[in-house]
């Protein structure tokens, strides 16, 4: 399945948007940065924050895409997920599972590779955002309300794994 | 000179006549111009012992004198007046023909000229600028200026764009003006004209009119950025740039 | 002649990332990603909010920051790059500020913040005003337009400080007005450190 993009660009704004969705283009030192943001203020618990903004704000750009062209199978609507998920130079990713659960698998994963090359190795799982992204795509796989499911990362690039895994359950 | 006092009606008299305090010398020659009038106008300045005279033909400016000034040179010197009084006697009839522009034009080279002596040091600048505010630069902002050009007569809006085409600010001008188009054709326009200048070995430019129709846009450099300000009416051109050119000043600061 | 921002605009804005088979964008030197507006809004928004007002300052310092070296990095590849090179060099003729001035027109034509140069005083300080932006859109207190802030001193020191990588650490930038604080327009003054 290949996402149906539509672009638009706002003569007098100059802003840019992709399926009705404002977008912004920014780098991996952003990324990066904004992740060691959240860890270094992990004590005011930032690092959830972050998983949750991506959750929050990301639901709704999957969610009116698949109402948009009726996609209802929970699979297919997975998939979606999976396909923004490269449009947005995030990596690359499958997803499987049920209401319960399921599991991501990111062989390539910006927020992974970006960590790497502006710090390299590190000694725990960075992808907060991703676990995010991951609870959005389920919940909207699922029908389901925010806060519905969590990823935890089991397998991390950033400390040496092959590919990034995320290990998602029903809440 | 003898004055034909018989032939003024006494109500005209009582109505041309009063304080360069309260009215500008651009904008009585102006109103002069636009009514067409015929006669003779006195300015005297008895603190400094000054007496002007000024003749005008069917509103057309053709003689002014001052001192041993006459012409274009009277008329420069009496720019700066901003006391005294003043008198219109209708239908005097000008002894000489000392003006050689059109009266608009004549009082643009006036200008021109009173703000060129001005920079180099001829006429003292508080003597021939009338700052429009009292009102410290430090707590002033560019968007106070300009709102402040607005209320020049005849201003209709002031845009002040960037050498690259960028709408730093504008004032009025209405919805219908898309000013990141203005603001592209100005700089654009501004570029070649400059590159103009370089071709020919002089100075870069420090004003530029465009006229369409009646309506005109005054250009000219403020710091790294340039102001246009448009007037539907060119004939009020003289004043507009009389009364701006303080307000434009006080902008450069800002950019 | 200058940098004729409409030109450069008009040739960049339809420039689109287009992701690799390993769903990545490597471009102008860096990895790039395109995400929703809202979600860097809200990540500014939220961490201010759950911050305690004696660490609220650095908080801040920490977002524009991020913003700040993504600018520096992502600023040198782009004013480095093929694209750069063809629409915004041709008409350089006054040396960084030119520069300045394309890597601004670069900033609105693709979508971060409709703004440009009020005034530049050469290697020590720049006025930016930005007529839209998409921080403006933000929720929170105060003026919040961390990314432009933190971007901006990046690009004047791209322009005036040591040759990249050397030249960081150099200016420090402040938001002066912003459109979310109920201003007309952001401003940002941009001095030396």
């Amino acid at each position: 399945m290949a996402l149906d993009i539509k672009h638009t660009f706002d003569e007098n704004t100059f802003r840019h948007s992709i399926n009705g969705h404002g977008f912004v283009l920014h780098c991996h030192h952003y990324m990066s940065l904004t992740t060691k943001l959240a860890e270094d203020f992990a004590d005011l618990g930032a690092v959830r924050v972050l998983a949750e903004v991506a959750e929050d704000t990301i639901r709704p750009v999957i969610e009116s895409y698949v109402k948009e062209h009726g996609i209802t199978a929970p699979a297919d609507r997975l998939q979606v997920g999976c396909e923004y998920f490269a449009f947005m130079g995030l990596g690359t990713m499958t997803a499987s599972g049920s209401a319960a659960g399921g599991e991501a698998k990111l062989p390539h994963s910006h927020v992974d590779e970006g960590w790497v090359q502006k710090w390299g190795k590190h000694d725990k799982p960075i992808n907060h955002f991703t676990r995010g992204f991951v609870a959005a795509m389920f919940a909207v796989a699922f029908d389901k309300p925010a806060r519905s499911f969590e990823a935890a990362e089991t397998a991390s690039i950033v400390m040496g794994a092959p590919q990034s895994v995320l290990s998602v359950k029903a809440v | 000179m003898q004055r034909p006092k018989s032939v003024i009606p006494p109500e005209m008299v009582e109505g041309l006549q009063g304080s360069l305090a309260t009215t500008n010398i651009v904008d009585l020659l102006q109103f002069l111009n636009a009514s067409g009038k015929t006669g003779e106008l006195v300015l005297t300045q008895p603190a400094e012992g000054r007496e002007a005279r000024v003749y005008l033909v069917k509103g057309n400016l053709v003689h002014v004198v001052s001192a041993s000034l006459a012409g274009m040179e009277a008329l420069v010197a009496i720019l700066g007046w901003t006391s005294g009084a003043f008198h219109f006697y209708e239908s005097v009839l000008s002894p000489k023909n000392t003006m050689l522009l059109p009266t608009q034009q004549a009082l643009m080279e006036a200008i021109r000229i009173q703000d060129e002596r001005a920079k180099n040091g001829q006429l003292g600048h508080k003597a021939t600028s009338e700052r429009s505010s009292d009102m410290p630069q430090g707590s002033r902002t560019s968007t106070d200026v300009l709102e402040e050009l607005l209320k020049v007569p005849g201003v209709t809006a002031a845009v002040v764009v960037g050498r690259d085409g960028f709408v730093i600010e504008s004032a009025g001008g209405g919805a219908a003006l898309s000013l990141d188009d203005l603001g592209a054709a100005l700089a654009n326009a501004i570029n070649g004209i400059e590159e103009m200048g370089t071709e020919l070995k002089v100075s870069k430019f420090q004003d530029l009119f465009v006229e369409y129709g009646r309506a005109v846009i005054m250009c000219r450099p403020i710091g790294d950025a340039i102001i246009a300000v448009t007037a539907p009416d060119a004939s009020k051109l003289g004043i507009i740039r009389h009364k701006a050119k303080p307000l434009i000043d006080d902008l450069a600061n800002f950019f | 002649m200058t940098v004729m921002r409409d030109q450069v605009v008009r040739q960049l804005v339809q420039v689109e990332a287009k992701a690799n088979d390993n769903g990545l964008i490597p471009a102008f030197n860096v990895l790039v990603n395109q995400l929703p507006c809202t979600f860097w809004n809200t990540v500014a928004e939220r961490m201010m909010a759950i911050t305690p007002p004696d660490r609220k300052t650095a908080m801040e310092t920490a977002l524009v920051n991020c913003a700040y070296e993504c600018g520096y990095h992502t600023g040198y590849g782009i004013i480095t790059s093929p694209e750069f090179e063809s629409a915004v060099m041709p008409m350089v003729t006054e040396g960084a500020k030119d520069v300045l001035r394309g890597a601004y027109a670069v900033f609105t034509a693709w979508g971060w913040a409709k703004s440009g140069i009020v005034q530049i005083k050469e290697g020590e300080s720049m006025t930016i005003r930005a007529v839209d932006y998409y921080e403006a859109d933000s929720g929170g207190e105060g003026r919040r337009a961390y990314m432009i802030r933190g971007v901006s001193a990046a690009f004047m020191e791209l322009a005036y400080a040591a040759p990249y990588p050397n030249g960081m650490n150099t200016f420090k930038s402040d938001q002066v007005r912003g459109i979310e604080a109920g201003d007309q327009f952001g401003e940002f003054a941009v001095s030396k450190k």
